[in-house]
């Protein structure tokens, strides 16, 4: 598939103060030039070269390829659209202005993903408090003594009602556990795939792991949820 | 009472079906809504916060080191509380402060 670059007239080129060089319109139209000969076969770091030189439409075929493997990371950290609307166009924005600290000695992917850990564990930490003021509001809704009292006989909770209370208990832990508690039980990742993404020690992460989810189960016992 | 383990992995695994339902509208234009942030002139006026808030931090810098050295000089020369004090009482005197006209 050959990208059309041509035919958003509302994204002619970025300001010079922002993204990976000061961009010129010449330089925006030669490389929309070249962009219409990128297929969708053409390799990771020849996009990124080719991104570099500041052509925002070929970084948009990057987000393009991998909005499904980011996307399904971000939305086990967020909890709703909204939030994970704005984590996902963060970690992509973010992506693009650290572009000049990729190396090709590792795969794009690689960095981007960890990337995407990085920003979804600041994410955690800046709504921590947030997110304990409205639990503990949330806990006196009758709406949260009904999901008790379904969960209590372990009755099946529908997808959403799970995640509210998956919320409800992993609002308490400390965004690291919560972090690798994500990656390891949501997202399946292995022990040392969580250590090369976080840059934690495997022996830590395998602590915390099984720690933050001791936490997790005594927090879902004190919320009413457990057996 | 304890939850075991096939429940918690039970949990784990019915919550995912609401967080794929999500990644999947968002996916819907992603792509433009990125491009269109990179594009926003809204970036340009975030630089410029940026470069006001770095100067703000670098004026606090200065005016921090700039106390900072100055009582460090204040200490280290004669110009202690003593002399200052002496120092006032000499320049009122001088100045033929008004009140030592008063005295006989």
């Amino acid at each position: 598939m050959v990208l059309s670059v041509s035919a958003n007239p509302s994204l002619p080129f970025l300001p010079s103060s922002f993204g990976p060089s000061p961009i010129r319109t010449s330089d925006v139209l030669r490389s929309q030039t070249t962009a219409l000969s990128m297929t969708d076969e053409a390799s990771d770091e020849a996009i990124v070269s080719q991104s570099l030189g500041g052509d925002p439409h070929a970084f948009g075929l990057l987000v393009e390829r991998y909005q499904g493997r980011i996307l399904g990371t971000a939305s086990r950290f967020a909890r709703n659209r909204h939030e994970l609307e704005d984590l996902s166009q963060d970690i992509f924005l973010k992506a693009w202005k650290g572009l000049p600290t990729f190396r090709a000695t590792a795969p794009f992917e690689h960095w981007l993903m960890r990337l995407a850990v990085r920003v979804c564990y600041d994410f955690l930490r800046k709504n921590r408090r947030f997110r304990e003021n409205e639990i503990s509001r949330e806990l006196v809704n009758e709406k949260n003594d009904r999901l008790k009292e379904e969960s209590a006989d372990n009755a099946d909770l529908d997808a959403g009602e799970a995640r509210e209370v998956l919320q409800h208990a992993m609002a308490s832990l400390k965004p690291k556990d919560q972090l690798v508690l994500t990656l390891k039980e949501l997202e399946h990742k292995s022990v040392r795939e969580i250590a090369d993404l976080t840059g934690w020690s495997v022996s830590n992460v395998k602590v915390r792991a099984m720690r933050a989810r001791n936490r997790l189960k005594e927090n879902l016992i004190e919320l009413g949820y457990g057996n | 009472m304890e939850t075991e383990n096939d429940d918690l992995d039970r949990l784990f695994e019915s919550a995912k079906p609401a967080m794929d339902q999500d990644a999947a509208y968002v996916a819907l234009g992603l792509q433009t809504r990125v491009l269109a942030k990179l594009n926003s002139p809204s970036r340009s006026e975030d630089t410029v916060s940026q470069w006001a808030n770095a100067f703000l931090r670098g004026a606090f810098v200065s005016v921090f080191i700039a106390l900072a050295l100055g009582g460090w000089a204040w200490f280290q020369t004669d110009l202690n509380f003593g002399t200052a004090d002496f120092a006032l009482s000499a320049l009122v005197q001088n100045a033929n402060w008004p009140s030592t006209q008063l005295l006989p």
